[in-house]
């Protein structure tokens, strides 16, 4: 038994099924991040030795990466339109390309155990690296074993990169924020 | 005939909604009967500190250093503690009634053929059978398992044992699983409605069900951030949850300081009020589908139900600072906390008093899933009412921490929500599998169960009130204020073991009337909804043998349509609703 609107959408609602879990799956990790980023605002406010650690976090690093994610997800808008390889491998590419700069930024800094400012850039890197490199797995998956779908149900696969593309735009603004908390506040 | 039977006794898919949701409700009913028994040792420890424990002492060795010659040690309680709540919460009482019961009956009482994300669906599944044996393999953890209470609150959870640490794991695992059915149960809501079933028309229960799935979507997530933050402090060496100078048996910790241990109150608040609500909506929705079948009436304020249970949904997120009144937040936000939680106990009240003018009037059938669904709304009402005191910051210092507490919320979930999980067992259980429970087996279950749930939570109302704290693996016997009521911890622990004896009636019924039980039709009870549309037990494939378009709405009993007193939704012609 199939089950309805899982590829078509639903007159009513204007979603097929997937779009909606992935709305409400982004809406729930809106929320983890959201947690994140508030226990930084009550550290910094509430503790009195946030230091002036933060000084020594390079920003350049981190800011390249955001151009980088901010790319991934704009290519895959792109390969959305025409269900391309082409854009989807590139997203790829810009994906990786950004954990990498985040790893190597994340190398250069003092461990968690150097204090709490360090150790809240480290959770902030490594969460949203684990989030890039999800959205780079299901893309390769998309890549690599879906090549039937993309042939014989083209809405289908469209459809798997619109969801994906909404998680790589959710990516960059996850580390947008980040940053922003990260070197503003 | 013969076809549809052989459909019907075909074998469930993995990812059939029903095999997910029989899985979550075996699973938790099992977890359920696990965090009993820890708690029946606590309480014989309780009414008799210090004395060997009776039979559980033979599970151990007699060396064991947490039984020393059967005796119970102070850190083996709070163990004992801390999982019993955490396992009650986590991986019974929520997982049943939203794994189980909203996996189950949500696609069929809204015609679909399955939940939306059926892979899903398993995966989260998987997610909760390894968090629970990650929860129960904690026992056998170095040190033993987490012993700082269900609320884990650092410092002490952060300088704690493995067992901690494996309890992060396992909540982090549960979350998972709570995110899958959260995402699953809200799209399968709004998108797999079968043609002519509007939201309005959508029974209560369902409601109950959406409005708790984003209660889990938006509130557990917190949670998680905190797991992730608390994981770093104990195995990076971070100290989010520490703050600085702290001293541990006269040694300064080295900790690199700068956190706040209030920070992780916030953030497990955040989730675990809301996670109370889970506790109870499902437990209200099956409770007002009971009570509309067993009075032939609709129930009373559909819509005002469906409203209020919104605003609940919404409010009890803005709250959970009322757990934290002596934590010296201050009297501005201690005043909006008692503020928000006296405007959300309104919703409730709606609720509760649509459900009891619901009775008013009815010719009602007192069968046996309806005794427990009627003995649900004065325990829920006691549990409700106990909470008021708890509302506001300066009647909440003194009962803070006290046995007041533990009486009050067990009145929500142990008389209240587990008595509408029996009443939804008996009710559904000839929906599953197609025979009926034994009334008299049903009645020797009900009837001790009432009177022994009071004599184990009503004594714990009365020692809170004579300020005996709770978390004392004593009961309290060290202390003279204590004394006037410590024969009360007797009561309560025989109120215990008798309470285990009364569930035997109920063990006996299932797996005899699983076996030989009378057989019944597809809607044994003459009720409305559309799950009694289908055979029973539905159709392995896709539930319904035939297409679904809803006509009316949920509850539509004596509305002197046809010659029956009840029009199922799905019956063609003219709707009331
Ligand atoms: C019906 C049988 C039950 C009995 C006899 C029972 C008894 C108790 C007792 C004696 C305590 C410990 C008090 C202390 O030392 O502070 C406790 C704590 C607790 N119980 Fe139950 N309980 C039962 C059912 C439940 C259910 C159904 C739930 C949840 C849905 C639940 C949730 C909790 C929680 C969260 C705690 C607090 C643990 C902590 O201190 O962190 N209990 N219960
Ligand atoms: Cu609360």
């Amino acid at each position: 038994m199939s089950i309805p609107w899982s590829v078509d959408r639903r007159p009513d609602t204007g979603h097929y099924n997937a779009r909606l879990g992935m709305g409400l799956f982004l809406v729930a990790d809106a929320m983890f991040m959201g947690a994140l980023y508030s226990s930084l605002v009550f550290l910094r406010t509430a503790g009195e030795t946030w230091s002036s650690a933060m000084e020594q976090v390079p920003a350049a690093g981190h800011v390249a990466a955001l151009l980088l994610a901010i790319a991934a997800a704009v290519v895959l808008s792109m390969a959305r339109r025409q269900a391309g390889v082409g854009p989807i491998l590139a997203s790829v590419v810009l994906g990786i390309a950004a954990v990498a700069v985040m790893t190597y930024d994340q190398a250069q800094l003092s461990a968690p155990d150097a204090g709490t400012a360090f150790a809240m850039v480290y959770v902030l890197n490594g969460v949203v690296r684990l989030h890039l490199l999800g959205g780079v797995a299901a893309a390769l998956w998309f890549l690599l074993l879906n090549g039937r779908m993309r042939r014989d149900e083209p809405q289908h696969f469209i459809n798997r990169l619109e969801c994906l593309g909404m998680l790589a735009y959710f990516n960059a603004f996850a580390w947008l924020f980040s940053v922003a908390f990260i070197h503003l506040l | 005939m013969e076809a549809e039977k052989r459909h019907a006794g075909g074998r469930l898919a993995w990812t059939d909604h029903k095999f997910v949701g029989l899985a979550y409700c075996a699973a938790s009913l099992f977890f359920m009967l696990v965090a009993f028994g820890l708690v029946l040792m606590m309480r014989w420890q309780l009414a008799w500190p210090g004395e060997p424990l009776p039979f559980f002492a033979r599970i151990f060795d007699a060396n064991h250093p947490s039984l020393p010659g059967g005796a119970m040690q102070p850190t083996f309680y709070n163990q004992l503690g801390a999982l019993h709540g955490t396992i009650m919460i986590f991986l019974a009482v929520a997982p049943v009634l939203v794994g189980g019961f909203g996996s189950y009956l949500v696609p069929l009482m809204i015609g679909a053929p399955n939940l939306a994300f059926p892979r899903i669906s398993l995966l989260g599944l998987l997610a909760f059978l390894v968090g629970g044996l990650i929860m129960l393999g904690s026992f056998f953890a170095e040190g033993g398992p987490a012993a700082t209470g269900w609320t884990a609150y650092p410092p002490l959870s952060s300088i704690e044992t493995t067992g901690q640490t494996l309890w992060l794991l396992g909540v982090s695992a549960v979350y998972l699983s709570s995110l899958a059915l959260a995402i699953n149960l809200i799209a399968t809501i709004v998108q797999l409605r079968a043609p002519g079933m509007t939201f309005m028309r959508l029974p209560f229960f369902v409601w109950s069900e959406l409005v708790t799935a984003f209660l889990l979507l938006l509130a557990f997530p917190p949670l998680a951030a905190a797991a992730v933050l608390q994981l770093t402090d104990r195995l990076r060496g971070s100290s989010f949850f520490l703050p600085d100078g702290l001293v541990i048996s006269g040694q300064p910790l080295a900790v690199s300081g700068g956190g706040s241990a209030l920070l992780w109150q916030h953030l497990f608040w955040f989730l675990a009020h809301p996670e109370v609500y889970v506790l109870i909506l499902p437990a209200l929705g099956m409770v007002a589908e009971i009570y509309a079948n067993n009075t032939r009436k609709p129930l009373w304020g559909h819509r005002s139900m469906v409203y209020a249970a919104f605003f609940l949904g919404f409010m009890s997120m803005l709250v959970w600072a009322h757990h934290m009144f002596l934590t010296g937040m201050g009297s501005v936000m201690n005043a909006f906390f008692q503020t928000t939680t006296v405007i959300v106990s309104v919703p409730s009240i709606v609720i509760g008093t649509s459900l009891l003018l619901s009775l008013w009037g009815g010719s009602i059938r007192f069968t046996v899933p309806m005794l427990f669904a009627l003995a649900f709304l004065p325990m829920f009402a006691i549990g409700g009412l106990t909470g008021m005191p708890l509302a506001f910051a300066s009647t909440n210092i003194p009962l803070h921490d006290t046995y007041y507490v533990i009486g009050h919320f067990h009145y929500v979930v142990a008389p209240g929500t587990i008595f509408a999980i029996f009443a939804a067992i008996y009710f559904w259980f000839p929906k599953i599998s197609g025979r009926r429970m034994n009334d008299l087996l049903g009645h020797l279950h009900f009837w001790p169960t009432l009177l022994f749930m009071n004599c184990i939570f009503m004594p714990m109302i009365f020692q809170g009130l004579a300020g005996v704290n709770r978390r004392m693996y004593d009961g309290g016997a060290t202390y003279a204020h204590a004394s006037e009521v410590l024969s009360l911890n007797r009561m309560a622990t025989v109120g215990a073991f008798c309470l285990a004896v009364a569930q035997l009636p109920f063990i006996a019924n299932f797996f005899y009337s699983l076996i030989a039980g009378k057989r019944v039709d597809q809607n044994p009870w003459e009720a409305t909804t559309l799950e009694w549309a289908a055979p029973s037990p539905p159709l392995a494939n896709g539930n319904f043998p035939d297409a679904i378009a809803v006509h009316r709405g949920p509850n539509e009993y004596s509305t002197g349509e046809g010659e029956s007193d009840y029009v199922l939704q799905n019956a063609p012609g003219e709707a009331t609703s």
